[in-house]
C-alpha cells in the first residue's frame, strides 16, 4: 500500500481496494482485491473453489489457530499456472498460490453475514489466482541465486522491488524432491548455481509459520520456463475447446416470437489464439452457464446463430478479453439475460457431452 | 329473377317446380325424345340388349325397385357407357337434361319414402335430445358422448333427427337401459352426498421452498403455449370430477399476450373424452389476475387446464429444459432460479414472449342441485319412501344403533308419483293400465326383499326405458288423424326450440287443450324464444342445417396452414352460430344469411380474416367494409373450410354445399371411378384447381353436371381451404409463379359475376327462393322428416307470408309454427 492509498484509507476510514463489491455485468476496476497467499489445501475444481493455508507472517498464534482461507473464483477470474492460463484443476494441491479477492456479489456490511472461521477474511471471491511462477513473472520479477547451502537457497528478487508477497533477500528450502527444470529436461540440484536467474514454485515447509517455503520446482533457464508455459498453454487450449469460452451477456435485443440478438462479452483468461478463432467464425453457439462456468448439456442445449458483429476494445478492463460479439438467436433461452454467464463455441470447437461430474444436472 | 335463370342448376326439391303435374310433361319433353333417339333401338319391346327394356319402366319413383332401375340408367349415362360409342352420341345439353330429370325424380321418390308415415309415426330422440330431456326432467347431466353411452346418430344431409333414419337396434335398447339406470341413480342416489368442494392451489406447501430460495412468491402455475396441467392420472394436478353434474368453477389467472401475438387461450379439457368443456381467450396482466366464475355441467373425468395454442417443438432440448424444471414459477421478476436451458418466456422488460397463462387457483364445487331440480325430483318421488340409505353408523363400543323401521309402501301415493313422472317423461298423461306395469315391477322388487327405494327406482328406470320416452309418437292406432294433438304439438314445439321435453307451462297449455289456437301457440313461441334453453336451438339448428359437423373433418395440413389450430376451428363454428343467434335475437331478415355488412368475431377469428381484434370478451358484432369480402354465411370460414379437404379448397364441393344448404337441393351424385385431380407435373406451368376442373368439364359426361354446380363454387375461389382471403392460389409442383385467383363466373342466364361479393348480391336478389329453401330446412328439422313434393305448396306459403316484412327470422318461425304444415301429422 503506497503512501497515497494509506492517506486515503486514513482520511475515509475505508480502503476502496478492499471494499470493492463485484456486480454482475461489471468488470472490476484495476488494482482491487485483498491479497491472500498460501498453500492450496482444498480444491473443488468443478465448482472453481478451494481453500488456502495462508502463509505465515511470523504470528505463530495465527498460524496455529487460524482456519484455511476459502476462495471462490469469480466467473472472469484470471487463473494462471506456470506462466500460462489455467484452470484450478491444473494446479496440484500443496502449491503456494497468490490471490486477490473481493467480497461476494451483493455483499453488504450492514447485512447479517454467515459466521467466518478464525482469521478468515470475508473477501473470498478471487479475481486472480496464480502460482508463484506466474505471479512474479506478471510483475516482471524473478529470483537470482546468491548462494547455495545444503537444503537452502539464498536468493534475491529481481525486477521491481515493491509489491505483495516475499521480495528482496529470501531463503527457500530445497531437497532431492525439488524438481529442477533445465532446457526441455529435468535436471538435478547440481544444475543450480549462484548467479542464475530462476523461477520457483513453492509448497509448505517446516517453520511455515515463520514465513518459510519449500521449493517444489525451480526453472533455471528461459528454455525451461517457456517449455513449461507452452505445455500449460496447450493444456488450457484443449480444456477450453471442449468446455467453450466463458463470457457474459451484456444485452438481449428481443425481436418478438422468441427471437433476439444476444450480445456477449468474452472473459479473458484464454489463449489469444482462441479469440482470433471467434473473430473469424461464421457461426456462434451459445450455451447457458452459471457463475461456476459449468454448463448443463452444452453440446445439445445451446443455441446458434451467425456472427453478426464483432467489437474489439484495445485496452479492456481486467477480466474482459477485449472481444464483444452480437449473435442473432431464433429461440432465446431463459439463461440469455443481461449479466448471465454463457459459454460460446466458435467454428471448429468440439461439441461433445462432458463427463457427468462436470455438468449441472437439473 | 335470378333463380329462374338458374333453373337448370337448381330447380328441385323445394318449390313449385316440384309439383307432380310437372312430371309427365317433363317426361314427354325430355326423356321420351332422348330414349327414342338414342336408346330404343336396343332397349324397346322388340330388342332388349342386356335384358333391359325402357318402354315398360314405371315412373313411380316412390317404389324402391323402380328407383333402382332408373338409378342404373343414370349410372350408365353418367359413366358414358351408354349409348355405346358405336352409336349416335347425345349432345351435352340433352344428356344434362335427362340426368337432371332422373336425379330430381329419384330425390323426390326418396323423400316420399323417408317421409312415409303410418297411423302412428315414431321419431326416436337423437342422443343430444335424450341428454337434454333427462336434464330437464330430473336435472341430471348425462353425457351421451361418453364411450359406452348412447350410439352416435346417423345423419341425413346434416340432420340428426330424421325419424326414418334414426332406427332402433337391440344395442340401443341395451344402452337405454344402462342410461336410465345411471340417470335414476344420479337423481336419486342410494347414498346421499353433499356437494364436494375442491381447490387447485400451486402455492400450497411451497412456503418452505420459497423461504429457502429467498423468493417472495406466491408460486403460480405457468402455462406456456400447449402446456397443460393435469392428465388422465388423478394425481397429475387436474380437476377430478367423480360425479357428473352441475359444477361451479372459479378460476383466478392471468393471461399475457406478447406484442403483436395471440391471446393465451384457456381450454378446460376432459382428458378421458378428449373434448373441451370450456374455452376462453384470457387477457389480464401478470400482477392483476382476473377471476372467472361460472356454473356448467361436467361429466365424470379428470380435466386439464390447457393453454391451447400451438406449442414448442417437444423434441427440442429447450422444451426439455422447460418441463424438467424443478423450480417453481413465481413471477417474471424472479427468474434467477429458473432453468436457464429452457425457452425464455419473458423478455428482460417482463413482457411475455409467447402467449402465457398463469394460474393461481382453481376452485370447483359440485354436483350442485338447484331448488328447481330438487322440486322436480321431489315431484317424481313418493314422500313415504326414503330416497337414500341412512348414513353409516359410527364405529365404536356399545350396542349398534338399529336403523329406523321402514314404513310400509304407500301404494296409492306411489302410483300418483309414477303418474306425475310419466306425464313429464312421456310428455303426455299415462293411462292407468300403462302405470300398472310399473307398479307390478315395483311390487315384484319388494316381494324379492328389496327396499321400497330400490323398487321405486326400478319402476322409474322402467318408465325411462319405455318407447314412450325415447320415441316421440304422433298419431293413434285407433284413428286416422290428420293433425297432431295438443300433447304432440307441445313436444313438436319444445323439441324444435329447446331440443327437449315441454316444460310445466307448455304441458299445462297442452292439457288445457287450446295449443292449436294460433294466438296461444304464438304466445308460447315468444315465451320459449326468451327462455335460456333457446341456446339449444341456436346451437343445433345451424349445426344441422349448414352441416357444420363437417368443419375440421379433414384436418388442415399443418405445413400449409401452420396457424390453424383447434380454437380457430371452434371459433369458425362459433362465428356461424353467433351469427345465427344475432339474426334470431335481433329478428333480422333471412337476407342477412346471404349478404350483410357485419359478422360476429372473436380475438382468434378476427386476425384470420385480416381484421382488428374486437374489444371485449368472446364474440362481438363487427361492422364490415366491402373490402373485407365477408358478411353473410357463405364467406364465413366455417362454410369455406367444411367444403375443403384440408389441403386445398374444393369448388365442386362448395357448389354442392351451396346447392344443398342454400337452395335445399341435392345435385346428382358424381359417377363412380372419377379420376382424381392430379398434382401439377413439375415441368408444367402451375395450374389452379379451377383450371384443372375446367379440363374435366370438357368431357361431355362431366360437363353435363359440372357446368351447373361449379359456378356456385368458383365464386369463392378467393378463399383458401381454411377460409382465408387470397389473391393467388398456392400450387405445389409445376413451374413458374403461383397463378392468380379467378373467381369470376357466368350464370346460365349469362349474367356475370367477378367473385363472391357480386355472387352474393345475385343470390340476395332472389330472396324468395332462398326463403322457401330455408323454410324447407326448418321444417325438416322440426318435423323430423324429409320434405316431399306434397309439402312444397305449404312451404312456399309459409315463406311468402313473411315476404311483405322482408323475411324477418322470427316472423318466419312464427308463420311456420302456426302453419298447417306444423300442425298436421
Amino acid at each position: 500500500m503506497n503512501f497515497l492509498s494509506l492517506a486515503l484509507v486514513l482520511a475515509l476510514g475505508a480502503d476502496p481496494r478492499l471494499d470493492y463489491v463485484p456486480k454482475l455485468g461489471e468488470f472490476p476496476p484495476a488494482g482491487v482485491g485483498m491479497y491472500h497467499a498460501g498453500e492450496l489445501v482444498e480444491i473443488d475444481a468443478i465448482n472453481r473453489r478451494g481453500a488456502l493455508r495462508i502463509v505465515g507472517n511470523l504470528d505463530l498464534e495465527k498460524y496455529h489457530s487460524s482456519e484455511s482461507q476459502p476462495f471462490v473464483l469469480l466467473p472472469y477470474a484470471m487463473v494462471r499456472y506456470r506462466g500460462a492460463p489455467a484452470e484450478l484443476r491444473d494446479i496440484p494441491i500443496g502449491t503456494v498460490l497468490h490471490a486477490y479477492c473481493v467480497y461476494p456479489v451483493g455483499y453488504s456490511k450492514t447485512q447479517k453475514q454467515p459466521r467466518l472461521g478464525l482469521y478468515v477474511e470475508p473477501q473470498d471471491h478471487a479475481i486472480t489466482l496464480e502460482d508463484s511462477f506466474s505471479f512474479y513473472e506478471r510483475r516482471g520479477q524473478a529470483w537470482k541465486i546468491e548462494s547455495i547451502e545444503p537444503g537452502k537457497l539464498n536468493v534475491i528478487s529481481t525486477g521491481p522491488a515493491e509489491g505483495d508477497g516475499p521480495l528482496g533477500k529470501q531463503m527457500f528450502n530445497f531437497d532431492v524432491s525439488t524438481r529442477v527444470w533445465k532446457g526441455k529436461q529435468i535436471g538435478t540440484a547440481a544444475d543450480l548455481a549462484p548467479g542464475q536467474i530462476v523461477k520457483f514454485n513453492f509448497t509448505w515447509a517446516a517453520d511455515w509459520g515463520l514465513g518459510r517455503m519449500h521449493a517444489t520446482d525451480v526453472w533455471v533457464d528461459e528454455e525451461s520456463r517457456s517449455t513449461a508455459a507452452e505445455l500449460q498453454r496447450q493444456v488450457h487450449i484443449r480444456y477450453l475447446r471442449y468446455h467453450w469460452l466463458p463470457g457474459w451477456i451484456d444485452q438481449v435485443e428481443d425481436q418478438g416470437g422468441g427471437k433476439g440478438i444476444v450480445t456477449v462479452t468474452l472473459f479473458d483468461n484464454g489463449d489469444a489464439s482462441l479469440y482470433e478463432q471467434v473473430k473469424s467464425s461464421s457461426k456462434i453457439t451459445i450455451a447457458a452457464s452459471d457463475p461456476t462456468l459449468r454448463t448443463w448439456l452444452h453440446a445439445y442445449d445451446s443455441k446458434s446463430g451467425p456472427l453478426l458483429e464483432v467489437k474489439t476494445i484495445p485496452q479492456p478492463p481486467f477480466g474482459h478479453s477485449g472481444l464483444t460479439i452480437r449473435v442473432p438467436i431464433t429461440e432465446l433461452l431463459e439463461g440469455f439475460r443481461p449479466g448471465r454467464i454463457v459459454r460460446i463455441r466458435p467454428d471448429g470447437f468440439p461439441a461433445v457431452k462432458l463427463p457427468p461430474e462436470e455438468r449441472i444436472r437439473s | 329473377m335470378m333463380w329462374r335463370l338458374l333453373a337448370v342448376i337448381a330447380i328441385a326439391a323445394a318449390g313449385a317446380d316440384l309439383a307432380p303435374a310437372a312430371v309427365p310433361a317433363a317426361f314427354e319433353a325430355v326423356v321420351a325424345p332422348f330414349f327414342r333417339t338414342y336408346c330404343d333401338r336396343c332397349h324397346d319391346g322388340k330388342v332388349q340388349e342386356g335384358e333391359f327394356r325402357l318402354d315398360t319402366l314405371s315412373r313411380d319413383f316412390t317404389l324402391q325397385a323402380e328407383a333402382e332401375r332408373w338409378s342404373e340408367i343414370r349410372f350408365r349415362l353418367n359413366t358414358g357407357e351408354m349409348p355405346p360409342k358405336s352409336e349416335p352420341q347425345p349432345k351435352a345439353e340433352e344428356l344434362a337434361a335427362l340426368v337432371e330429370w332422373i336425379s330430381t325424380r329419384l330425390t323426390e321418390g326418396e323423400a316420399a319414402r323417408l317421409a312415409k308415415r303410418g297411423p302412428i309415426a315414431h321419431y326416436r330422440l337423437s342422443r343430444e335430445e335424450y341428454a337434454n330431456t333427462v336434464q330437464d326432467l330430473l336435472g341430471v347431466h348425462y353425457d351421451p358422448t361418453v364411450p359406452g353411452s348412447l350410439n352416435e346418430d346417423p345423419r341425413w344431409h346434416g340432420f340428426e333427427r330424421i325419424g326414418s333414419v334414426l332406427t332402433l337396434s337391440p344395442s340401443h335398447v341395451e344402452r337405454y337401459l344402462k342410461a336410465a339406470e345411471e340417470v335414476v341413480e344420479s337423481a336419486f342416489p342410494e347414498q346421499a352426498a353433499a356437494p364436494k368442494q375442491s381447490l387447485f392451489d400451486p402455492n400450497k406447501g411451497k412456503e418452505k421452498w420459497l423461504e429457502e430460495q429467498g423468493l417472495k412468491g406466491p408460486v403460480r402455475t405457468l402455462l406456456w403455449p400447449n402446456r397443460r396441467v393435469g392428465n388422465a392420472n388423478a394425481w397429475s394436478g387436474g380437476m377430478v370430477i367423480d360425479k357428473p353434474g352441475s359444477y361451479r368453477l372459479r378460476i383466478r389467472l392471468s393471461g399475457m399476450r406478447p406484442p403483436g401475438g395471440r391471446l393465451p387461450h384457456l381450454t378446460i379439457w376432459n382428458t378421458q373424452l378428449r373434448t373441451s368443456v370450456y374455452d376462453a381467450d384470457i387477457l389480464a396482466t401478470e400482477d392483476e389476475p382476473i377471476t372467472l366464475e361460472w356454473t356448467q355441467p361436467l361429466s365424470a373425468g379428470i380435466y386439464a387446464f390447457w393453454n391451447n395454442l400451438p406449442g414448442f417443438d417437444e423434441k427440442s432440448t429447450a422444451f426439455n429444459g422447460l418441463i424438467s424444471r424443478r423450480n417453481n414459477f413465481t413471477n417474471s421478476r424472479e427468474v434467477g432460479h429458473l432453468n436457464p436451458t429452457g425457452f425464455k418466456l419473458f423478455d428482460d422488460d417482463r413482457q411475455a414472449i409467447y402467449p402465457l397463462l398463469i394460474l393461481d387457483t382453481v376452485e370447483w364445487e359440485g354436483p350442485l342441485v338447484s331448488e328447481e331440480v330438487r322440486n322436480k325430483r321431489a315431484g317424481a318421488w313418493p314422500r313415504s319412501v326414503a330416497v337414500s340409505l341412512p348414513l353409516p353408523q359410527p364405529k365404536g363400543k356399545g350396542t349398534p344403533i338399529e336403523p329406523p323401521p321402514v314404513p310400509p309402501l304407500d301404494l296409492k301415493e306411489t302410483r300418483a308419483s309414477l303418474h306425475r313422472f310419466a306425464l313429464h317423461a312421456w310428455r303426455r298423461p299415462a293411462t292407468d293400465s300403462e302405470i300398472d306395469r310399473y307398479v307390478k315391477v315395483l311390487e315384484s322388487e319388494v316381494a324379492r326383499g328389496e327396499s321400497s327405494a330400490v323398487a321405486y327406482r326400478a319402476a322409474l328406470v322402467g318408465i325411462l326405458t319405455s318407447k314412450n320416452f325415447f320415441y316421440l309418437e304422433e298419431g293413434s292406432a285407433d284413428e286416422r288423424r290428420e293433425q297432431v294433438n295438443d300433447w304432440e304439438l307441445a313436444s313438436r314445439l319444445s323439441y324444435l326450440l329447446w331440443g327437449s321435453m315441454p316444460d310445466d307451462t307448455l304441458l299445462a297449455v297442452a292439457a288445457a287443450g287450446n295449443l292449436h289456437d294460433p294466438a296461444v301457440i304464438r304466445g308460447q313461441l315468444a315465451r320459449m324464444l326468451a327462455d335460456e334453453k333457446i341456446a339449444r336451438f341456436i346451437d343445433s339448428f345451424p349445426q344441422q342445417w349448414l352441416q357444420l359437423h363437417r368443419v375440421g373433418t379433414f384436418a388442415p395440413d399443418p405445413l400449409l396452414y401452420p396457424a390453424y389450430d383447434a380454437w380457430l376451428e371452434r371459433s369458425m363454428v362459433l362465428e356461424t352460430k353467433a351469427y345465427f343467434e344475432t339474426v334470431l335475437r335481433e329478428n333480422r331478415s333471412l337476407r342477412e344469411f346471404l349478404i350483410s355488412d357485419w359478422t360476429m368475431l372473436n380475438a382468434r377469428l378476427a386476425p384470420h380474416y385480416g381484421l382488428p381484434i374486437p374489444e371485449g370478451q368472446g364474440f362481438q358484432k363487427v361492422k364490415l367494409r366491402p373490402d373485407d369480402h365477408r358478411g353473410g354465411l357463405l364467406t364465413q370460414a366455417s362454410i369455406l373450410s367444411l367444403s375443403s379437404d384440408g389441403t386445398r379448397h374444393r369448388p365442386v364441393h362448395r357448389g354442392v354445399w351451396v346447392s344443398e344448404a342454400i337452395f335445399g337441393r341435392t345435385p346428382p351424385p358424381p359417377p363412380p371411378n372419377v379420376e382424381p385431380l392430379e398434382p401439377t407435373p413439375v415441368n408444367e406451368p402451375k395450374a389452379t384447381i379451377r383450371q384443372q376442373l375446367e379440363g374435366h368439364a370438357t368431357h361431355t359426361v362431366c360437363a353435363s353436371c359440372h357446368r351447373t354446380i361449379d359456378p356456385l363454387g368458383f365464386a369463392f375461389d378467393h378463399f383458401d381451404a381454411v377460409g382465408a382471403w387470397r389473391t393467388e392460389e398456392q400450387v405445389n409442383g409445376g413451374k413458374g409463379a403461383n397463378p392468380p385467383v379467378n373467381a369470376a363466373g357466368v350464370l346460365p342466364d349469362g349474367r356475370p359475376f367477378s367473385g363472391s361479393d357480386e355472387f352474393k348480391v345475385l343470390l340476395a336478389a332472389d330472396l324468395d327462393r332462398f326463403a322457401e329453401a330455408f323454410v324447407g330446412q326448418l321444417a325438416t328439422f322440426a318435423l323430423r322428416r324429409v320434405m316431399t313434393v306434397d309439402d312444397a305448396p305449404q312451404i312456399k306459403a309459409i315463406a311468402a307470408a313473411a315476404k311483405a316484412d322482408g323475411y324477418p327470422l322470427r316472423a318466419v318461425l312464427e308463420n311456420f309454427v302456426t302453419s298447417q304444415l306444423f300442425l298436421q301429422r
